[in-house]
């Protein structure tokens, strides 16, 4: 039945939208992906370049639905460019011949095969290797055996993967749902061997790419890196469970992240225009959920920034800081959740010199949490369990009262943002602070396993609740929040810490008091790594 | 298959399960305790302010009630059947958790030396002797926020007697107001010690 849905999603799909699950289900036939274009339009007809499991060096230029006459005359100097012109890649000398591919998810109309046929015999005769063309038929082939049997079998599990398949795009990812569909997928992948593992992890990544694909053609973009991460998060919890070399998953993992990058770079571009985050659907009722919107915003920008090559990106780098001054003053803060977004927006602002920016952010998360338990009658802060949407809709009425829940008295945030302070000795805004600190009751969350942090809910694994000490030394907190212990996080997160910004802005009840100083540590250096 | 409705009954058995919930808020004991949520993990440590921890494994022994229904019932009655029901499973949880409650009182007061065995009725001796050794909490402007008294409902009424006696006799209000006047600075000085030192 997947066929069926998979036949469905390639029919309709363009050439942008099916670029990178194209690259994974060529992974998962053992090619190995030298190059992918991250702005859509191949570098010299080459969209994609990669490597065949025997040596042979490939490219492919993609395009979207049938090829009739006049469309191949529109692309035939493009795909001249593919056939002719070398490949210039890092590490691949320009005098290696390629095979070019021009693939399609449509197929070849009218007189347009005799056509291509007669240039590909013509660029043959003149020394260039035969163009060869993928028709439909052949990449959905591709894609079905790219998933081998891998795909998941029970009714419930097609269930799930229709529903996500066939939900609302426009509206916040369903992570609750896209784990319930890949965590088992990834947790059946344990024990594989070291040659069945990366057609595993191609096919879940490939399986997610078909969702995810359809976020991005609504323009959906944080929905896309949220849902990217999420698969990035099941793969990282294979290589942490099982130690895996990174050659086994580093192939997919990377096409994630040039996917995450390009979605980013979209989304940042769409956000630095105009003079407001509004959206008009609706628009009457945009103000009750503008505020919240800014901090996520905020938090997606300040990774993409923080991605950016410092020097190149100067004058955007620039936009950004007034453009998150002039929303900053419209956020709303709701829940311990916007915590790693708020950190985010820190980390960044430290590295632009701008402390005392980073400084009042966290500050002002810390001041809200404590505002949200003073007073006898305090209702307290949301924990960082409860996603946007769901404080949304308890701010709006929306949940009957057996839906709420009591937070008064409880941070799982405000340890870590007071040691974000500790790190750059704002030792006397800590001091005011701390009296109120102490009468909450302070929750940290560790899974027994490492590799379970990459789970979107762990059953395995310690709450560790209670009252600070009354009294607290500077010198000791000091002294703990220098340095984190490398133990105490996922070696992948080290391996790969491009992902650790994502992961917390995806999964922000992962965002304790280890991931947090981790964040600080490998982002900021305001912690050293310690065995 | 027979005709069925999967999402009327899937949001009614939501709400039905919400009501256990909005009854336990309901009851007298369990309502004056805010519920914590643990959201993941299979066990809860809870770290007290003298530094020592207690774990509390969260799959053991849970809390456990049992509701008959018979399907004529059902038939018959339609959703009376059913409120009968919840009310029935919500009794018998609130009960549970109480019991566990109660057990789970005794046992830090125990450890930590707050047990008091009155031995016969509640009197204006084993009142004083409580205030002696209970941590008193007071408002941020010093005034005492009183004690709470949980237990039988008898029991309770019945020190509510003694409680009330003791405020009618000016020699047993200064004597309480002595004792409160000592957990005060006490108090004063817990307070003072929330600071950040060197």
């Amino acid at each position: 039945v997947y066929e069926r849905l998979l036949e469905n999603w390639l029919t309709d799909v363009n050439e942008l939208g099916y670029q990178f699950p194209f690259c994974e289900a060529l992974v998962a036939e053992g090619y190995t992906i030298l190059h992918v274009s991250r702005h859509g339009r191949g570098e010299h007809g080459k969209d994609v370049v990669a490597r065949r499991s025997d040596g042979v060096l490939c490219t492919f230029q993609l395009k979207g639905g049938d090829i009739a006459l006049p469309d191949w005359r529109k692309i035939r100097g493009e795909v001249e460019e593919l056939v002719q012109l070398p490949v210039r890649v890092p590490g691949v000398s320009e005098d290696e011949p390629h095979i070019p591919h021009l693939v399609t998810n449509g197929e070849l109309r009218g007189d347009a095969p005799e056509s291509i046929q007669r240039y590909a015999d013509d660029w043959v005769r003149r020394g260039y290797s035969r163009l060869e063309v993928w028709q439909y038929g052949r990449l959905s082939k591709l894609f079905l055996d790219a998933h081998g049997s891998f795909l998941p079998t029970g009714l419930k599990d097609f269930r799930k993967f229709v529903q996500l398949y066939t939900g609302d795009f426009s509206a916040p990812l369903p992570k609750t749902e896209l784990a319930g569909l890949l965590e088992p997928i990834t947790i059946a992948t344990e024990g594989l061997s070291d040659t069945k593992m990366p057609r595993a992890l191609a096919s879940l990544a490939l399986l997610a790419g078909y969702i995810i694909e359809q976020y991005a053609r609504a323009g959906n973009n944080i929905a896309v890196v949220e849902g990217l991460t999420m698969t990035a998060a099941a793969i990282l919890h294979a290589a942490e469970r099982d130690s895996l070399d990174p050659e086994v998953y580093l192939p997919t993992l990377t096409l994630l992240y040039t996917d995450l990058v390009r979605s980013l770079n979209t989304f940042a571009a769409e956000a630095l225009e105009g003079e407001s985050w509004l959206v008009f659907s609706q628009g009457l009722a945009d103000p009750h959920v503008y505020g919240a919107r800014v901090t996520i915003v905020l938090g997606w920008l300040a990774k993409w920034a923080l991605s950016q090559d410092p020097n190149a990106g100067r004058d955007e780098q620039h936009r950004l800081y007034g453009v998150a001054l002039r929303e900053f003053r419209a956020r709303r803060m709701v829940g311990e959740i916007d915590w790693p977004f708020l950190l985010a927006l820190a980390l960044w602002l430290d590295r632009q010199g701008r402390t005392v920016d980073a400084e009042e952010v966290v500050l002002g998360h810390i001041r809200f949490v404590l505002a949200g338990n003073r007073g006898q009658d305090a209702r307290g802060v949301p924990s960082p369990y409860w996603s946007h949407e769901q404080v949304l809709r308890l701010l709006n009425g929306m949940l009957a009262p057996y839906e709420t829940e009591n937070f008064a008295g409880h941070s799982y945030t405000i340890a870590s943002a007071l040691d974000v302070l500790v790190r750059r000795l704002r030792r006397q805004a800590v001091r005011v602070l701390w009296p109120d600190t102490t009468h909450l009751s302070l929750c940290d969350f560790k899974p027994d396993r490492k590799c379970d942090y990459f789970l979107w809910e762990c059953s395995l694994g310690s709450l560790r609740t209670g009252q600070p000490e009354r009294t607290a030394s500077w010198s000791t907190w000091r002294s703990m929040t220098a340095s984190v212990d490398r133990n105490e996080v996922p070696n992948v997160l080290l391996q790969h810490p491009e992902w650790l910004l994502p992961f917390l802005l995806t999964y922000p009840h992962r965002a304790n008091r280890t991931l947090s100083a981790l964040a600080d540590s490998l982002i900021a250096k305001r912690a050293v790594l310690t065995e | 298959m027979l005709p069925d409705f999967p999402e009327v009954k899937r949001v009614v058995l939501k709400n039905l399960i919400g009501q256990t919930k909005m009854r336990a808020k309901a009851d007298p004991l369990l309502g004056m305790m805010p519920p914590f949520i643990v959201h993941e993990g299979d066990r809860s440590i809870l770290r007290r302010e003298d530094g020592t921890e207690a774990v509390l494994e969260l799959r053991k022994n849970p809390i456990k009630a049992t509701v008959e229904i018979t399907a004529e019932e059902m038939r018959l009655r339609g959703p009376s059947a059913t409120a009968r029901a919840i009310t029935q499973l919500s009794e018998g949880l609130n009960e549970g958790m109480a019991k566990r409650t109660f057990q789970a009182l005794e046992e830090a007061a125990e450890s930590v030396g707050n047990s008091i065995n009155a031995n016969g009725p509640f009197t204006a001796e084993i009142y004083f002797a409580m205030l002696e050794t209970m941590e008193l909490h007071f408002r941020a402007d010093g005034q005492w926020l009183g004690l709470k008294l949980i237990g039988h409902p008898d029991t309770v009424a019945k020190a509510e007697l003694v409680i009330d006696a003791i405020k009618r006799d000016p020699e047993l209000v200064t004597r309480r107001d002595s004792i409160v006047a000592q957990k005060r600075e006490e108090w004063r000085v817990r307070e003072a010690a929330r600071k950040l030192v060197d």
